[in-house]
């Protein structure tokens, strides 16, 4: 049975109040959406909060609105199952349904919101334990202690960033509305991301995430979203991929081409090298095994899971080759051909 | 600080006074007695705890007593009426559903959800409504069988009604 410390709760109807709250709280206070992550890393004492401030009344952070020849509108506070249940996020945006449809299980999905799940902490099997497991071993960086059990010698914490949805909204090129203390600003998603595991969010004392803006596609891009887990129906993704493609009307052409890793770093990635070699250039098998590849160059999976960063990075080169394959109606595998 | 709060289960108005640390299970399980929701892994990984709020499946053991007040929560208790089972409890006894016994409310609620929103679902669907819910006695043959028999007599049950 896991107690978990006390807190204060606050239920404000307002994002304004909402932030000022949390601004106040110097540090200890925190968001709770649907609690998936939350409330497990409060169980755990991962977080000690001194307030949590509930978003069950947040009603403006709330709701899905797609406003045709511009984008789709997404509330934070909305949640994951309704992304994909929206016919409209399904037949304009269907990159960002496919990695809702995968986060976690399905009571993770009807409980976690989209801003949860964007905010989602990084992970690391010595970090995500219970206190008294932790306590044998000692303080890690991400604890506030001198030292990373990963990566021996290493200076930096490289828990693992494991959202899905944010890989499919950074694919569609997604921009932040962040409220805070000082009033609303505008940022790109991939902005929300520092790179560090030990604090993995840009956000800034009392900000919140108030909107998640995605530009409607003016082109018919095929998209993919393919995940690598250890079990199919529930967990955090070891690798994955969510990838576009614009195709030339012959459909062996590629376009332009849009690919973001997950799991695999402390945050996402965007596979540059993987789309310069698709982009201009026909996809044959040649290409498709050249940029799988070049995108597992630029995973940097450390051993924060059971499975061994070797693996995890060899199978971002199978996940983006499976994607493509799968783009271009071709069989996973091309010796199944 | 403890706050009062009230919670609407299975039809029913309860006044509790909790702190607002405490979950929903530990508030039906140890407060309101109702102890058919399970404690199993505490932290989302078994389904054990699952219970409807607002007709949704919902793990109680990740959600806050204090965030259920004004919604509707359904239990395993809440299913039959009087001595007449639910059809999903009827079909996991017809279907041999159950080993221990532990995971069955939690697959139950997973199920109840699913054909509320859902009557006639494929194997697919019941596969992925009840991918939260864990078994560690043996397989999950039995169990999707029942829920698609469930769905079977639902339906039987609607014809027959004048």
């Amino acid at each position: 049975m896991l107690v978990m410390p006390k807190f204060e709760y606050v239920a404000p109807a307002d994002v304004r109040e909402a932030s000022r709250l949390l601004l106040e709280a110097d540090g200890k206070g925190f968001l709770l959406g649907g609690g998936t992550d939350l409330l497990v890393s409060v169980k755990q004492r991962v977080i000690v909060p001194s307030l949590v401030v509930s978003s069950r009344r947040l009603d403006e952070l709330k709701g899905i609105r797609h406003v045709e020849g511009e984008g789709l509108y997404v509330g934070p506070a909305t949640r994951l199952h309704q992304l994909y249940e929206s016919p409209v996020v399904r037949a304009t945006y269907p990159l960002i349904a496919l990695a809702a449809s995968v986060v976690g299980g399905n009571l993770h999905q009807h409980m976690g919101t989209v801003g949860g799940n964007l905010c989602l902490d990084t992970r690391c099997w010595y970090y995500n334990q219970t206190k008294f497991w932790r306590e044998s071993y000692g303080l890690c960086f991400k604890q506030g202690g001198d030292a990373c059990y990963v990566a021996r010698g290493g200076q930096l914490c490289v828990a693992a960033y494991q959202g899905d949805t944010a890989a499919a909204f950074a694919a569609m090129q997604a921009r932040l509305t962040i409220a805070g203390p000082r009033g609303d600003r505008q940022a790109p998603l991939t902005d929300l991301y520092s790179g560090d595991g030990k604090t993995p969010f840009t956000l800034r004392p009392g900000e919140i995430i108030a909107q998640v803006f995605v530009p409607e596609p003016t082109q018919p891009w095929k998209v993919f979203y393919k995940k690598y887990r250890q079990r199919g129906t529930i967990d955090f993704p070891l690798a994955a991929v969510a990838g576009a493609l614009l195709l030339a009307a012959d459909g062996r052409r590629c376009l332009d081409a849009r690919v973001v890793l997950t799991g695999v770093h402390t945050q996402p990635v965007v596979a540059e090298r993987a789309i310069a070699i698709l982009k201009g250039n026909e996809l044959t098998e040649e290409i498709i095994q050249e940029a799988g590849a070049a995108a597992a160059k630029q995973a940097h999976p450390a051993k924060t899971t059971h499975d061994t960063p070797q693996h995890r990075k060899r199978m971002i080169a199978v996940l983006v080759q499976e994607g493509i394959r799968e783009v271009l109606g071709q069989p996973a595998s091309p010796s199944a051909a | 600080m403890k706050t009062a709060i009230t919670l609407r289960v299975n039809g029913d108005a309860y006044d509790v006074v909790v702190p607002p640390q405490r979950t929903l299970l530990e508030v039906l399980r140890d407060k309101l007695l109702l102890t058919g929701s399970k404690q199993g892994c505490d932290k989302g990984d078994c389904g054990c705890c699952t219970v409807l709020i607002d007709g949704e499946a919902v793990l109680s053991c990740l959600t806050l007593a204090v965030e259920a007040q004004e919604r509707d929560i359904t239990t395993i208790e809440g299913l039959a009426d009087g001595d007449v089972l639910h059809p999903l409890q009827e079909a996991f006894i017809r279907a041999w559903a159950t080993q221990c016994g532990f995971c069955t409310p939690g697959m139950i609620m997973s199920g109840v959800a699913l054909l509320e929103k859902n009557p006639t679902p494929s194997l697919d669907d019941v596969r992925r409504a009840l991918g939260s819910n864990l078994c560690r006695c043996t397989g999950y043959v039995k169990i999707f069988d029942a829920v698609i028999l469930a769905a079977q007599m639902q339906r039987e049950r609607a014809a027959a009604q004048p």
